[in-house]
C-alpha cells in the first residue's frame, strides 16, 4: 500500500491504495499542491481516500464512505479521484472566498474567469498556461479578501477531447472511446508553471460561444458582481463582510464578458485587458 | 401600504444599480436604476403613491409615465422579500 498526501488551501487529503498507476498520476498531477494555510487553525480539514483495484476495476472510499459502483478503468478512476479531492476542498470551511472560476496570473496580476461548467474555463486557462501565463486554478479561484489576491490551487486541468485537440495534447488513450470525458491533465504537459499569489486585475464572465469569433466585451460592474457572486461556493460562510469585500474587488478590477470560441485569440484579448489595468 | 426595506440584506451599489444579498435566504438580486431608486425610497414613511411621485421628481418624468412601472416594481420587490409592508399600515 502506498500513500500520497496532498495539501491544498488548508485541506489535507491522504490517498492510499495499492495501484502504482494511480500513485504515479497523483504525483505527476499535483506536484505543486502543498499550499500552506494562513489564518485560524480551525479552517484546516483532513480527509482520507482509499483506492482499491480489484480484477481491473477500481473502488473509491472517501472518509469511509463508498463512492458507489466500481470504476471500469484507471483513467476514469483517476478523474473521479480528482473530482472527489476538489469536492473536499470546496466543502471545507475556508478563510478564502471560493469562486467557481479558472484563473491565470501574469506578472502578479490575475484574470479570474467565472462561469458555469461547460463554458470553457479550463480550455481558456490551459491556453493561458501554454502561452506563458502562470496557472492558478481551472476550477476554484481562492480569493483572499483582505488582499484581493488569488491563492494558487493548481489542480490538474480537466479537459475534454476537443479542448485537447485545440491545444495539441494527445490523451485519446485515456478516454477509451468516450471523447466527452474530461481527463485531468498535468500542468507539465502544457509546459506551464504555477503562478504565485496574484492580485485580481480582471474578472471575466465566460459565456458559451455562439460563433467562432473571439469576443471580449466590457461588462457593467453590477452584472459582474452578480455573475461572480452566483458562482461563489461559500458566500454564506463569509456573509456581509465577504460580500462587501467582493464588491470592492469588482469595483477595482476590469470587468468583461468573454465568448471563448478560439482560445488562442481570446488569450491575446485578455492579455490586453490585464495590461490596460496598469494604465487605468 | 407603506413598504419599507427588508432587514438582513447586504447591499452594494454600482453607479445607479444595486446588487443585494438576502442573508436569510442567501439569494442574490440585481436591481436596475429605476428599481434601485424605488427600493431606496421605500423607507416605511411613504405610501406607494408617494414613491411614484418621488421617482417622477427624481427622474424628471411625469408621474403618469412612471406610475404603472413603479407599482409593478414595488410589487415585485415585495414578492422577492426585499420590501415588507410597514407594521400596522397594511
Amino acid at each position: 500500500v502506498t500513500t500520497v498526501s496532498i495539501s491544498v488551501l488548508g485541506v489535507e487529503v491522504t490517498v492510499d491504495g495499492d495501484d502504482e498507476g494511480i500513485r504515479r498520476r497523483l504525483l505527476e498531477a499535483y506536484p505543486a499542491c502543498s499550499t500552506p494555510i494562513t489564518g485560524p487553525a480551525a479552517h484546516r480539514a483532513s480527509h482520507a481516500i482509499h483506492v482499491r483495484e480489484r480484477d481491473g476495476a477500481f473502488e473509491l472510499q472517501v472518509d469511509d464512505r463508498d463512492h458507489g459502483a466500481p470504476i471500469a478503468s484507471r483513467p476514469l478512476a483517476f478523474a473521479q479521484l480528482v473530482w472527489e479531492i476538489n469536492q473536499l476542498v470546496v466543502r471545507a470551511p475556508s478563510p478564502y472566498l471560493l469562486v467557481h472560476a479558472a484563473a491565470g496570473g501574469l506578472d502578479g496580476r490575475a484574470v479570474v474567469m467565472v462561469g458555469p461548467s461547460g463554458a470553457g474555463k479550463s480550455t481558456l486557462v490551459a491556453a493561458l498556461a501554454a502561452r506563458g501565463w502562470g496557472y492558478l486554478t481551472d476550477e476554484v479561484a481562492a480569493i483572499e479578501l483582505d488582499t484581493a489576491t488569488v491563492v494558487p490551487y493548481p489542480k490538474p486541468i480537466a479537459l475534454d477531447a476537443s479542448a485537447c485537440r485545440l491545444l495539441g495534447i494527445g490523451t485519446d488513450g485515456d478516454r477509451e472511446g468516450d471523447r466527452s470525458v474530461k481527463v485531468p491533465i498535468a500542468l507539465g504537459m502544457l509546459g506551464g508553471s504555477v503562478a504565485p499569489r496574484s492580485r485580481v486585475a480582471a474578472l471575466a464572465l465566460v459565456q458559451v460561444a455562439a460563433s467562432d469569433r473571439p469576443a471580449v466585451r466590457p461588462l457593467g460592474k453590477a452584472a459582474a458582481m452578480m455573475g461572480v457572486s452566483q458562482q461563489c461556493f461559500n458566500l454564506a460562510e463569509h456573509t456581509t463582510r465577504g460580500f462587501a469585500a467582493l464588491a470592492d474587488i469588482v469595483r477595482a478590477a476590469a470587468t468583461v464578458e468573454v465568448a471563448a470560441a478560439d482560445p488562442g485569440a481570446t488569450v491575446e484579448l485578455l492579455r490586453r485587458v490585464v495590461e490596460e489595468t496598469d494604465h487605468a | 401600504v407603506k413598504p419599507r426595506r427588508a432587514p438582513d440584506l447586504a447591499v452594494e451599489r454600482f453607479d445607479d444599480e444595486l446588487v443585494i444579498l438576502d442573508l436569510a435566504a442567501m439569494q442574490l438580486h440585481h436591481l436596475n436604476a429605476t428599481a434601485a431608486l424605488a427600493w431606496e425610497l421605500c423607507d416605511g414613511s411613504r405610501r406607494v403613491d408617494d414613491v411614484v411621485a418621488a421617482v417622477a421628481l427624481e427622474t424628471g418624468m411625469p408621474p403618469g409615465a412612471v406610475d404603472e412601472a413603479i407599482r409593478t416594481t414595488v410589487d415585485q420587490l415585495v414578492a422577492r422579500a426585499l420590501l415588507v409592508p410597514e407594521p400596522g399600515t397594511a
